[in-house]
């Protein structure tokens, strides 16, 4: 399900807007975002809390709606797109990372890791051979059947990135990703990013260090829900 | 006041109306099935002419200085029959003592009972348009002092008293029948022995002596109260183990979900006296807060329920306090338990807690109560069930579109309960019936004439009814066969009661064996299972059944009896027709009308409770319903809850809200399937060893087992569809931001 072509805007947003309503207030966290990131960039959003970077990392990541706006994602205008193919399209082509790791408490390592693949259907067997090597992958063959209970922070979240990379995505979303790490153990996560980087993915990784962002090959800084320019 | 916490309050107050509503009826229809066995007369013996002939020489002066001699005796009323025509209306007389209104237990709705030696009379209801009218009876002019309140409600023995005049005791020589009153119902039954004693000695054996509550059938009513009170406690057990289930697992998955909570109190130096004490004011102020919303709720309910069912459940102080009680030491124990636990454990383990399982945990515990919810339905179907299937059994099967026209209480030419005597049925009068216009309204038909005979088998003899009958008998008397066939005509066949057999033989495995009676030897062909007592048209356990065909022609001192079953769309008006045709083939002025007997005439004030015990039974199983659907869809809304962040990852890793629907509710289905499964399973169970206790015969609803099992999905799926959709609906960012 490739669309946009090598060297095409991957991603691409005009005039986006995001407000949330809490009871009867507006808190705007977009104010009108134009962003292109090609396919095979790694872009780093930085800038300060609340500057809305997250809420511009999910609406690229489909997991939110914006307001106003278009967000056009490998080509395809997004807002068209039924809960099934907006499921789908996340499920097959993008990785998400958090700074919370988000692993689901009651699964295994590797069925965490294996959980897009159950939800694209695959054969079980499939799922966890995949699963299995994407762990080994990041050196946590031997963790394959602890409960995230079980993992240390550095553990989770690599984890978590094979869960992201299992899927051989296109598009890969890290929202503070060694936020909650210690140094060594955040470097190791990079690392990991940066090797699907190379494998042709693109990347786009929320930061608030200034160590992560200066190994992008394009900082984009978020201000006041806007994309501050130079 | 966030979801769960408003769920939990919801909860506890469904459940607090739920158990005021349901004790509310609990307590009214054990008081009704009290009044059951109220009759008058429990305390004192009738003394009548039996139906077995022998000498009737009046009991005279000596009889009644024996009797006054018994231990306990209060005193003696008698009645005399007297003749026809007092006057140149058609009423029918009794010549009753100074006491007899008070030791029958009739109340008088106008006037007073008549004084010793002054002309007066009472009258019966249906004559009370003669109060302080004069009559003249047998040359003296007597005025009407009293009407007796109406007989109709206290069933056939008493009906026909409407109709009759009651004079004060002049002397009259003539059948005397007496009711001997004692200080309690021991000493009453106490006193049977000596009497029939002093009746045998001196050979006045055409006499009978037996309690007078005997003929308001207080044997049969105490059988009847001890299976339908048995039943409902039952159901109202079963409504209070799921209720309280329900509310337990509910306090306890909230008390545990504030165990994280306890744990950094713990942490911030909170001691665990602290601790508890904390836990246990808030479930306090809680089930105080649940039961203040209960009680406007549980009004609100049984007016639903009394506008639906006639039922009155209206709450009342013993079912609130009960409730009230009930709910605190629940909402305390299960608040308690789980405070104690974390208050025991280290903070930082408290304080981790059991999170992660959470979800599963109270997944489990809704699944129980579920589980718990259909065995207590299905116990209530089964017990319910047979309860009715007993009562049946003792009062007799006749159906609601059945009538039966009886001549059963006619003795030569004297009756034994309406005074004006019987019109002496015969076959005569069904084969009229059936040439009629009339035979076009019946679906089914049949004629049976009574013997009272001994018979005498190789385990004991007794004196019984042998029934001689033409047409549908068995099946519009209600008689089921539980063994070998119903007779053929041309074989001297005949079919024998169980209990009868049981009497006779020692044993109901009789087929093929003989029995004399009515000058001829029978061979029994079929046993079956009728009522346990003999009322007017019914088949009781204790008969024998044969082809009157093969009797050849009717014998002596026969009791004819027409039983007719109505098309369903015949007008009920149809019985009264019949019974004036036969009237008219009888007419005289010395015989009381034909009336019809229907079901509803046989015992009125029992069918009257068992109405409203169906009602009740309705009412429990609502309640159980509800109780079962309401625990799952506010467990399920919690689960939903306390997994909307595990939902929002697996929609960021590519998962549908149709899929996660699916995968939400497909589980529970099959756990709730399984446990409704099982919970029906063990209900048949323990239902059957409940109404085996009672020592009633089993029986269940076979057929509302299936649905009951698929129930269990059904309302699981509609209690968990809305909170489940509910939460997948959620954006998954806005998701996995919930804690």
């Amino acid at each position: 399900m490739r669309r946009g072509g090598k060297g095409g805007s991957l991603i691409e947003l005009q005039g986006v807007t995001k407000t949330y309503r809490k009871g009867r207030v507006e808190v705007p966290a977009l104010r009108g975002v134009d962003l292109c990131i090609e396919e095979g960039e790694h872009v780093a959003l930085v800038g300060p809390s609340g500057a809305g970077k997250s809420t511009l990392l999910y609406l690229i990541g489909l997991m939110e709606e914006p307001t106003s706006g278009s967000v056009r994602l490998f080509g395809e205008e997004t807002a068209r797109l039924t809960d099934a193919e907006r499921s789908r399209l996340r499920g097959r082509t993008i990785g998400f990372v958090f700074q919370a790791f988000n692993l689901v408490p009651q699964l295994k390592a590797w069925q965490n890791v294996a959980l897009p693949l159950h939800y694209q259907r695959r054969p079980r067997r499939e799922q966890r051979e995949r699963a299995l090597a994407m762990l080994e992958r990041v050196g946590l063959a031997d963790r394959a059947e602890h409960y995230p209970s079980e993992l240390s922070g550095g553990e989770e979240q690599r984890v978590a990135i094979a869960r992201a990379m299992v899927i051989e995505p296109r598009l890969i979303l890290a929202d503070e990703p060694t936020g909650n790490l210690d140094r060594a153990s955040g470097r190791v996560v990079l690392e990991l990013l940066e090797t699907a980087v190379e494998g042709g993915a693109t990347l786009v990784i929320v930061t608030h260090d200034p160590e992560v962002a200066a190994r992008a090959g394009r900082v984009v800084r978020v201000v006041d829900g806007r994309v501050a320019r130079g | 006041m966030k979801l769960r916490s408003a769920l939990s309050l919801a909860s506890t107050s469904l459940v607090a109306a739920l158990l005021i509503v349901s004790l509310a009826s609990y307590e009214r229809a054990l008081r009704r099935l009290d009044w059951l066995t109220e009759v008058a007369g429990r305390n004192v013996l009738l003394i009548r002419i039996g139906e077995g002939g022998g000498n009737l020489a009046p009991l005279g002066s000596d009889f009644l200085a024996f009797v006054s001699n018994l231990e306990g005796l209060v005193r003696v009323a008698s009645q005399v029959q007297g003749g026809r025509r007092p006057n140149a209306f058609d009423y029918y007389t009794l010549y009753v003592s100074e006491n007899y209104f008070q030791v029958r237990g009739f109340r008088f709705v106008a006037g007073r009972p008549p004084q010793p030696g002054r002309d007066e009379a009472v009258v019966g209801f249906g004559l009370r348009d003669l109060m302080g009218r004069k009559l003249v009876v047998k040359g003296t002019r007597v005025r009407v002092v009293g009407v007796l309140e109406s007989m109709s409600d206290r069933g056939w023995p008493d009906a026909p008293l409407d109709q009759v005049v009651f004079l004060a005791d002049r002397g009259v020589l003539g059948p005397t029948t007496y009711y001997l009153e004692f200080e309690s119902e021991r000493a009453a039954r106490a006193a049977l022995v000596p009497v029939r004693r002093w009746l045998r000695e001196h050979s006045r054996e055409g006499y009978r002596v037996q309690p007078l509550a005997s003929l308001y059938g207080l044997d049969l009513r105490r059988k009847l109260r001890d299976v339908l009170a048995g039943a409902i406690s039952w159901g109202v057990s079963a409504i209070v183990l799921v209720a309280g289930a329900n509310l337990a697992t509910f306090q306890l998955a909230r008390a545990l979900e504030r165990i994280r909570v306890l744990g950094i109190r713990r942490a911030v130096g909170a001691s665990r006296q602290d601790v508890l004490r904390e836990a246990l004011v808030s479930a306090t102020l809680w089930a105080l807060l649940g039961l203040t919303l209960g009680l406007p709720l549980a009004y609100a309910l049984a007016g639903w329920f009394g506008a639906r069912t006639g039922l009155d459940a209206r709450p009342t102080p013993v079912a609130f306090a009960s409730t009230a009680l009930g709910l605190l030491f629940l909402v305390l124990a299960s608040a308690y338990l789980p405070a104690r636990w974390a208050a025991d454990q280290p903070p930082a383990g408290a304080a981790r807690g059991m999170a992660a399982s959470l979800p599963q945990k109270r997944l489990g515990l809704a699944l129980a109560s579920l589980a718990l919810g259909m065995a207590a339905l299905v116990v209530q179907l089964g017990v319910s069930r047979s309860a009715d299937e007993h009562t049946r059994k003792l009062v007799g099967n006749l159906s609601s579109n059945t009538a039966v026209y009886s001549s059963f209480f006619f003795v030569g030419s004297r009756s034994l309960t309406d005074p004006r005597g019987v019109v002496p049925l015969d076959h005569g009068d069904y084969a009229a019936l059936l040439a009629s216009p009339l035979a076009a309204e019946l679906r089914a038909h049949a004629y049976v004439e009574a013997y009272g005979v001994p018979l005498g088998g190789p385990a004991g003899k007794t004196y019984t009814y042998v029934r001689a009958y033409e047409g549908a008998y068995p099946e519009l008397a209600g008689a089921r066969l539980i063994a070998g066939r119903w007779p053929r005509p041309g074989d001297n066949e005949a079919a024998i009661g169980q209990e009868l057999a049981e009497r006779l033989f020692g044993s109901t495995d009789v087929l093929g064996l003989e029995l004399p009676a009515l000058g001829r030897r029978w061979k029994l062909v079929g046993v079956y299972a009728g009522a346990g007592e003999a009322l007017p048209g019914n088949a009781a356990s204790d008969q024998l059944l044969l082809l009157r065909e093969d009797l050849g022609a009717t014998l002596p001192r026969a009791r004819g009896e027409i039983l007719v079953e109505k098309n369903p769309r015949a007008p009920k008006e149809i019985f009264a027709a019949i019974g004036r045709f036969l009237t008219a083939r009888h007419a005289s002025p010395e015989l009381a009308p034909v009336e019809p007997f229907t079901v509803n005439d046989l015992a009125p004030e029992v069918r009257a409770v068992l109405l409203e015990l169906t009602a009740a039974y309705r009412l429990l199983a609502a309640v159980i319903l509800l109780l079962a659907g309401a625990g799952l869809a506010a467990q399920t809304a919690m689960i939903a809850e306390l997994e909307t962040r595990t939902l929002g990852i697996r929609r960021a890793v590519g998962a549908s809200r149709g899929r996660l629907l699916f995968e939400l509710l497909m589980p529970l289905l099959q756990a709730s399937l399984l446990a409704g499964a099982l919970g029906a399973g063990a209900g048949v169970l323990v239902s059957y060893w409940v109404v085996r206790a009672q020592g009633a015969t089993w029986a269940f609803p076979w057929a509302s087992l299936t649905f009951i099992v698929l129930a269990a999905p059904l309302l699981a799926a509609l209690a968990a569809a809305l909170p489940a959709w509910r939460a997948v609906r959620r954006p998954p960012a806005e998701a996995m931001r919930m804690e």
